[in-house]
């Protein structure tokens, strides 16, 4: 994240015209969304260039999929969207009011949100997929964390785009309930170990599961911040022993 | 912004595996945070209402009061011996984390060796050019300080030995959002009852609207209909026993439909850990109910009570946590 002192004018939408403009896209309408946007800050205006460029990544990369193979697809379309928008001011990324734009009004965007929940893209529980107030559930902002929790802010590690998508079974219940919300996000060593562990030898869900429980409890005690990779991966790998001894032959 | 509705005090603490003496357990007992000219104290929250200043604030934490630095580090240094630590293989850590991302950076790692000839404060924006959490100004941030182990030890029973364990920590947080009530009360008239579908005999309705396991959002708070002549008469006569039986039962009834909306959505929160779940409507009403000063592992058993046993439990508590007894000894003539 850049430096949050620089003056910068970006777009927003309010919570409250989140709901008119879902029904207008659930529709197939194109809203009016330059009648709700609200621009925030001062100076020069936040550069979308890039964020255009990865919403047209993202449409090429959820072309002809499946819905089994979503979730890698997110994984790889939240490198996209991370290296276009963690150079932007911490104030700006820290707006929700600046993701429920990203969501509803660049084009593009939408369409994978859209794309990614189809289920329940005409259900009420499809709002917290855009509307950004769980920042852990709104699509962008959790393909934001994902990478966020593998990269770490660490400008020369670039690990998260081979691990971003990397997981073959759960891996949506693996990075929503086992990384991004949990403490495992705010440590990157970790989360780059408990992702490389689950590509390489992963765990049957019951054990994934019982490893994270095991690493939230020790996260109660324990500040594993402070890890580097190799002290992250004895550590993760010595849990992994524990619900899953090498004898067992798993 | 007013003094008197400033601070909020919030403290959880874990259950350790580990005795940790007290001079540590309470090292941070005097530590505080200057942001801007506001001092925040240890685990307290400064509401700060100036969200496009936030980033521009000097931010200043100051180990202990001032003039008193040496009795911290002497406090430091007595703490390691009685647990027969290294002052080497100890540091205080200073994390800044935003509220809204929960991005989390470090923001120093100061061995306890090297405290010796240092000042009593940290200026936390020299540290760490751009920590998120100290600029964000749309949520506001949270400042920890751990003192930790820094070294991995022998491994040994009832003893801290993995790098990281900490043995005091304190948090600071930085709000730019004001906290909200948990619901809104509404009144319940012939016209809502009908767009509810609800009898005109219904006195109260609970809609909790989003999920119960989510960040509490107080844009969207959960809402509490309640027939309207009545509400009428609460308001007019607030401190008449029979208004005060019937605010308390509210809050019950509030706290009731959230526990039982918990209830069946378990599997969805089943896995999360308190940390997560605090800020959530489950985790705020769980904290109305026993108090908000017991330890992470305290919550985490109300709520695999709940998990396992059901609401029954949490909701027959309400009635204790919102005092429902003392009016109704009253208007029964009885003394309070």
């Amino acid at each position: 994240m850049n430096d949050g002192f620089a003056t910068v004018l970006y777009k927003t939408i309010p919570l409250q015209a989140c709901r008119s403009l879902v029904e207008e896209r659930r529709n197939g309408e194109e809203p009016d969304v330059g009648s709700v946007v609200r621009e925030k800050g001062a100076g020069r205006a936040l550069d979308m260039d890039e964020i255009a460029a990865a919403a047209e990544a993202l449409s090429d990369l959820r072309k002809d999929v499946g819905p089994t193979r979503r979730d890698p697809i997110e994984g790889r379309a939240a490198i996209h969207l991370y290296e276009a928008v963690h150079e932007a001011p911490a104030i700006v990324l820290n707006d929700p009011g600046f993701w429920r734009y990203l969501s509803l009004g660049q084009p593009g965007l939408w369409e994978f949100a859209a794309w990614r929940h189809r289920e329940q893209l005409h259900e009420e529980a499809f709002m917290k997929y855009v509307d950004a107030k769980d920042p852990k559930m709104c699509v962008l902002t959790r393909m934001y964390l994902r990478i966020r929790a593998l990269h770490g802010g660490e400008k020369e590690n670039e690990e998260y785009r081979e691990l971003a998508a990397a997981i073959e079974v759960d891996a949506a219940d693996f990075w929503r309930s086992h990384i991004v919300r949990v403490r495992a996000g705010k440590a990157p060593a970790i989360a780059r170990a408990f992702a490389r562990i689950q590509r390489d030898r992963p765990l049957k869900t019951k054990d994934v599961r019982r490893l994270a429980r095991l690493l939230n409890r020790i996260h109660s005690n324990v500040f594993t911040a402070i890890y580097n990779d190799e002290e992250a991966e004895d550590f993760l790998l010595d849990l992994r022993d524990e619900v899953d001894p090498p004898s067992s032959g798993s | 912004m007013t003094m008197g509705d400033t601070f909020m005090h919030r403290e959880t603490r874990p259950v350790r595996p580990f005795v940790v003496p007290a001079i540590l357990a309470d090292l941070f007992e005097a530590t505080v945070l200057r942001f801007g000219e506001e001092t925040v104290e240890a685990g307290h929250t400064l509401q700060w209402d100036y969200p496009d200043a936030y980033a521009s604030q000097p931010v200043i934490l100051a180990w202990s009061k001032d003039g008193e630095f040496e009795g911290f580090r002497d406090a430091l240094i007595q703490g390691a011996e009685e647990m027969d630590i290294p002052q080497n293989d100890l540091a205080l850590v200073v994390t800044a984390t935003t509220r809204y991302l929960g991005v989390l950076d470090i923001v120093a790692i100061l061995p306890v060796a090297d405290l010796h000839g240092t000042q009593g404060t940290v200026d936390l924006r020299r540290l760490q050019p751009n920590p998120a959490g100290l600029l964000s100004g749309v949520r506001g941030g949270r400042v920890d300080v751990y003192l930790l182990l820094l070294r991995q030890r022998k491994r040994k029973a009832l003893e801290p030995w993995r790098k990281g364990t900490w043995l005091s920590h304190t948090r600071f947080t930085i709000a730019t959002d004001r906290e909200e009530s948990l619901f809104r009360p509404l009144p319940l008239d012939r016209d809502v009852r009908a767009e509810l579908g609800l009898s005109e005999g219904v006195l109260r309705h609970v809609v909790v609207g989003g999920n119960v396991w989510e960040p509490y959002d107080p844009d969207n708070s959960p809402v509490l209909y309640f027939d309207a002549d009545t509400l009428s008469d609460v308001a007019a006569r607030p401190r008449d026993p029979v208004s005060r039986i019937i605010q308390a039962e509210l809050v019950c009834v509030f706290l009731r439909g959230v526990f039982a909306q918990a209830y069946a959505d378990r599997d969805e929160w089943r896995n999360m850990d308190w940390g997560d779940l605090r800020e959530s409507l489950l985790g705020r009403a769980v904290q109305a109910v026993v108090g908000r000063s017991k330890t992470a592992a305290q919550y985490q058993a109300h709520l695999a009570q709940l998990d396992q046993e059901g609401p029954e439990h949490l909701s027959s508590e309400c009635e204790s946590a919102v005092g429902l007894m003392g009016p109704i000894q009253q208007a029964f003539g009885n003394s309070p």
